[in-house]
């Protein structure tokens, strides 16, 4: 890397860092699905293994998922203590993105002013910083990793052994992180396809890599969701999510909703640089990226992927894919007769990118509302202290998590569907006992589940449409808790 | 290098390999030649399918594993007693018999071993002597030697290999005397090929799948080995009688499979993602591959990649051709390993450890459903229960009349073995046009909440004893304990709790009930 470059590189991964701690120390709190990888974490650090068979979620039961995030956090945690740890790393790693994508570009296309550039949005992708930021999320590390070995499998020396070891690693570190690294695998595919068929010679070494990569992750993720896929069959790819939820996270996607979550220019120039790549010059190394672009846009569009994830890794392709958009558009202008315009172009670009990708990623990253209040938060730990530890707490799916972090108590449900029965009949009772009006079937309803407490945050009243629980009668369902909008209820009886 | 260098050995000799690496560096001076390699497959097959059994009875389980085989071997049995019947009275409270020809061979076989015996003995030596004709049958299509022992390993490892012959299962049978039509008809010899046209006479008896398979097969061999006329030869008989036994059993008896037990076609193909036992995935992906890496010889191989289409699509329609596809498949991803061996790789390590995972992998899938074998039921519990319900109701039977037992469908085969009571419902729903209907009524009685409509149900389709276990009791169809049928069962008026132990309730439904005679064919 020039010094010029690294100059740049560095000061914009430290702006980028410091936009995203700045983001993450803004709220005492995490977003509400960082507290399972939190509680996890948190368990390797005292035993050093992850909980497989967790007594506080749906009030004991067994699970799976794919670990190796929480340990590398489990050990930032040991050094600097868990809550900074959560704070930090994921930002740092998700940040790590800016030299990733710098790296790729750079060597793509040979344009310094190209990389940086790529390097500047690559950092704010709407999408990804308003999914990653101040959440404790292995995608944080998944994302950069995958680009990384993307670009190591583009420039893959057989004869060196350290960049096979390290592509090997990596690639085993990616596997048994998160199941979405089948993008990697699918996109290797669809790269061999495209060359196959452009007529371009592939290396021996890239097919091998690709049949390594098929046959590890497939191995890693059988054995870690045997039981799951057992139980589940082909539905595990949707996580067992109940149907509305499904339908939140796994919708449709529109060209609207990409220009909205991955940026206008990366967007346009991104799209642009596919149909060229496709239509026009055949360019081996863009066909990699065009084919990661492909593979998500296709596990997006058949909904094997949910919506957020999938637009995180459209978004972060398209950022690298608009860079070589950029670079030609440099070299055009060196041929033109407005050359002289160059810096007012370059500097427009920039002023653009500015308004349709950084703020609406900053603004999107700040107004997020899927964190507990602390109001919440005392509420949970008021429960800690004031409840006997084996007792059930009801609380809304979202806010499962959190519960069994702050207050180490057994919640009914929480996001976490995989190996729960009956995840929409649970669901509907859950409704139904904060909207009721039955007493008899509220605690017919709580008799079922053993629950002892019901927690109303004021997330769950909005959620739900619903102000307090109508059968509150001071004597069997009596309210022992009520600050800021969050209520606590004891539940005295049971149905026989 | 070579591994075979005799020349007496001939043309087979040299197909045996002449490279370096994979199997050929093992440390002893062992040669691949067809004995040795016959040898390794039918140890490999005897291994595999007596462990699961081993670990049984090491866990303390006398019973053999599995539902189907515990009807074979009640058929069995009653041919053995009393001949071939017409009408088997106690499936589905009493229903038409449709010859199967296992249950010949099984109670001929049981005759010296008994039933439970044979049960256990049978489809063993057809698993070996199937793993043993079927690496014949690949080293005979002149498979390189290596590729034909992978395929005969693979075979024997693969879980649907072990769901057929570690079962007492008609399809044990049936896929044996298929890999014995086709090995006879790659004999040019005009017994064998007489022998061809009896086995292939057999098959229409096993059902539609087996033959239509079986004719397929033979008859896109006949076109790629060029014997087209032979084919028609040795298969018209078989046409005929399959059109003379299969077409009017089509008409009158056929009803689709009821809704409750619809086959979930992802389980029907990968290995380990529901209640079939599949394909490994892995075995796929290198059929998958092999596909590719012989693209260029298409015109060669079309026959296994035609078979393999049609398999995989006939599969999705009837269970029974997804052992087809397994068969078809294994050969494939055999020759794709045979080709990761042979091939120079760039990254040498890669090569390596991607041989690895394979291996890894295929055993996953193997080792897996062989703990499912070993965990399945019927255990010991079911053993005691049902036994002490048969000397219950040998004891205290109304008029002599056996009342019928509600429980699980799974269950149907083993309460009809082992109490001798006709079950309200099984595992025989193939020609069974009332399962759709005693399944709602089952449903209704589940979770009905009025005492008296259930009382009436019980009463009209003449159920005297209610079995309940720990799995139906635990989200397997009730979710919680006063529900439906589980707080009725309170009212001690109704129903009598008649034996407990870990896994089995038994519950009487009351006498008071029982002034009338019970109409075994009440439909709803």
């Amino acid at each position: 890397m020039e010094r010029k470059d690294l100059i740049w590189v560095t000061a914009i991964f430290t702006l980028v860092f410091s936009i995203r701690l700045y983001l993450a120390f803004g709220h005492g709190t995490f977003d509400y699905g960082s507290y399972f990888n939190l509680r996890q974490t948190q368990n390797i650090m005292e035993t050093g293994l992850p909980k497989f068979q967790d007594d506080l979620s749906y009030g004991g039961r067994f699970f799976t998922f794919l670990p190796f995030f929480h340990y590398i956090l489990a050990i930032a945690g040991k050094i600097m203590g868990i809550e900074l740890a959560a704070k930090v790393v994921p930002e740092l790693f998700a940040s790590a993105l800016c030299i990733v994508s710098y790296l790729i570009v750079k060597r793509l296309t040979r344009s310094s002013h190209a990389a940086i550039f790529s390097s500047f949005m690559s950092g704010f992708i709407p999408v990804y910083l308003t999914e990653t930021v101040n959440s404790v999320s292995p995608l944080a590390l998944v994302v950069p990793l995958m680009f990384l070995l993307l670009h190591s499998f583009l420039h893959m020396d057989p004869k060196n052994r350290k960049s096979i070891f390290l592509f090997i690693a990596g690639l085993l570190c990616l596997v048994l992180m998160h199941p979405v690294s089948i993008l990697f695998i699918l996109a290797l595919y669809f790269y061999i396809l495209l060359c196959r068929i452009e007529q371009i010679k592939l290396e021996a070494s890239e097919v091998e890599l690709t049949i390594f990569s098929t046959f590890l992750w497939l191995w890693v993720n059988l054995i870690i969701y045997k039981k799951a896929l057992q139980l589940h069959g082909i539905n595990i790819i949707w996580q067992n999510m109940p149907e509305y939820l499904y339908l939140q996270n796994f919708g449709g996607v529109d060209i609207l909703g990409i220009l909205l979550r991955a940026g206008l220019l990366p967007t346009i120039f991104g799209i642009y640089i596919i149909y060229r790549g496709i239509f026009g010059e055949k360019s081996k190394q863009a066909f990699l990226f065009i084919s990661f672009a492909f593979s998500t846009a296709i596990m997006l569009w058949l909904k094997f992927i949910s919506l957020a994830v999938g637009m995180i890794f459209l978004g972060a392709v398209l950022v690298i894919l608009s860079s070589l958009f950029y670079a030609k558009f440099l070299a055009y202008l060196e041929k033109t007769r407005i050359l002289q315009y160059k810096p007012y172009m370059v500097v427009g670009i920039v002023v653009v990118f500015v308004f349709t990708s950084v703020l609406p990623s900053v603004y999107g990253a700040r107004m997020r509302s899927n964190y507990p209040t602390e109001v919440e938060i005392a509420g949970l730990r008021w429960l800690k202290d004031n409840t006997p530890p084996d007792s059930a707490v009801l609380a809304a799916p979202l806010e499962g998590h959190a519960l069994a972090y702050y207050a180490s108590r057994k919640n009914v449900l929480d996001d976490n569907f995989i190996f729960a029965n009956d995840v929409n009949m649970r669901l509907n009772d859950i409704n139904e006992i904060y909207k009721t009006r039955f007493k008899i079937r509220a605690i017919g309803l709580t008799t079922k589940y053993q629950i002892n407490y019901i927690l109303i945050s004021q997330k769950t009243r909005t959620d739900l449409d619903f102000e307090t629980l109508l059968y509150e009668d001071g004597d069997c369902i009596k309210k022992e808790y009520d600050k800021g909008g969050t209520a606590i209820y004891g539940i005295r009886c049971i149905l026989n | 290098m070579a591994l075979v260098k005799s020349k007496a050995q001939g043309q087979r000799a040299r197909r045996a390999g002449n490279h370096a690496g994979g199997l050929a560096s093992l440390p002893f001076n062992f040669r691949f030649n067809s004995l040795s390699s016959s040898l390794l497959v039918i140890l490999c097959a005897a291994l595999v399918l007596a462990l699961p059994h081993f670990f049984r009875y090491w866990t303390g389980n006398i019973m053999f594993p599995g539902y189907e085989p515990y009807y074979n071997a009640r058929m069995a049995d009653t041919i053995m007693k009393h001949g071939v019947p017409e009408y088997d009275s106690l499936s589905f409270g009493g229903v038409e018999y449709f010859l199967d020809p296992y249950h010949i061979a099984l109670s001929t076989i049981g005759k010296y071993f008994g039933v439970e015996g044979a049960s256990r003995l049978f489809p063993y030596i057809l698993g070996i002597l199937s793993a043993l004709l079927f690496y014949l049958i690949t080293d005979m299509l002149k498979v390189n030697i290596k590729t034909s022992l992978l395929s005969g390993v693979i075979l024997v490892f693969s879980p649907l290999f072990m769901d057929i012959f570690d079962h007492s299962r008609s399809a044990s049978f049936a896929l044996f005397l298929f890999l014995l039509a086709f090995y006879l008809f790659m004999q040019a010899n005009f017994m064998f090929l007489s022998m061809t046209v009896l086995v292939l006479m057999v098959l229409p008896l096993f059902g539609f799948a087996y033959i239509s398979a079986a004719l397929l097969i033979l008859f896109v061999y006949s076109i790629w080995n060029r014997r087209i006329n032979r084919f028609f030869l040795i298969a018209t008989p078989s046409i005929i009688f399959s059109v003379l036994y299969l077409l009017p059993l089509h008409w009158n008896f056929n009803v689709p499979l009821p809704n409750f037990a619809e086959i979930d076609k992802f389980s029907v193909f990968f290995a380990g993602t529901g209640q079939h036992p599949g394909i490994s995935i892995f075995v796929i992906i290198l059929a998958i591959i092999s596909v590719f890496a012989s693209w260029r010889n298409r015109g060669r191989l079309w026959p296994i990649l035609l078979l393999a289409a049609l398999f995989a699509i006939a599969s999705m329609f009837e269970y029974e051709f997804v052992y087809f596809f397994n068969l078809v498949v294994i050969p494939m991803s055999a020759y794709a390993i045979s080709i990761f061996m042979r091939s120079r790789w760039d990254i040498q390590i890669l090569k390596n450890m991607t041989l690895l995972i394979l291996l890894c992998g295929m055993l996953f899938h193997s080792v897996s459903f062989m703990s499912q074998i070993v965990s399945s039921g019927p255990h010991i519990e079911t053993l005691e229960a049902l036994d002490w319900l048969k000397t219950y109701s040998d004891n205290y039977s109304v008029d002599g009349i056996s009342q019928i037992v509600l429980s699980d469908y799974r269950q149907g085969y083993w309460i009809e073995y082992i109490s001798g009571l006709p079950a309200f419902m099984d595992m025989q729903l193939k020609y069974q046009d009332e399962a759709d209907k005693r399944h709602n009524v089952t449903r209704d009685i589940y979770y009905g909440t009025d005492l008296k409509k259930t009382a009436s149900l019980l009463r009209t389709h003449g159920i005297g004893y209610i079995i309940i276990t720990e799995e139906m009791k635990n989200a397997g169809v009730w979710n919680r304990p006063d529900q439906g049928l589980l707080l009725m069962l309170q009212d001690n008026e109704t129903f009598i709790p008649l034996f407990k132990n870990k896994e089995y309730e038994i519950w009487k439904v009351s006498e008071a009930m029982y002034d009338f005679q019970p109409d075994l064919h009440a439909s709803t």
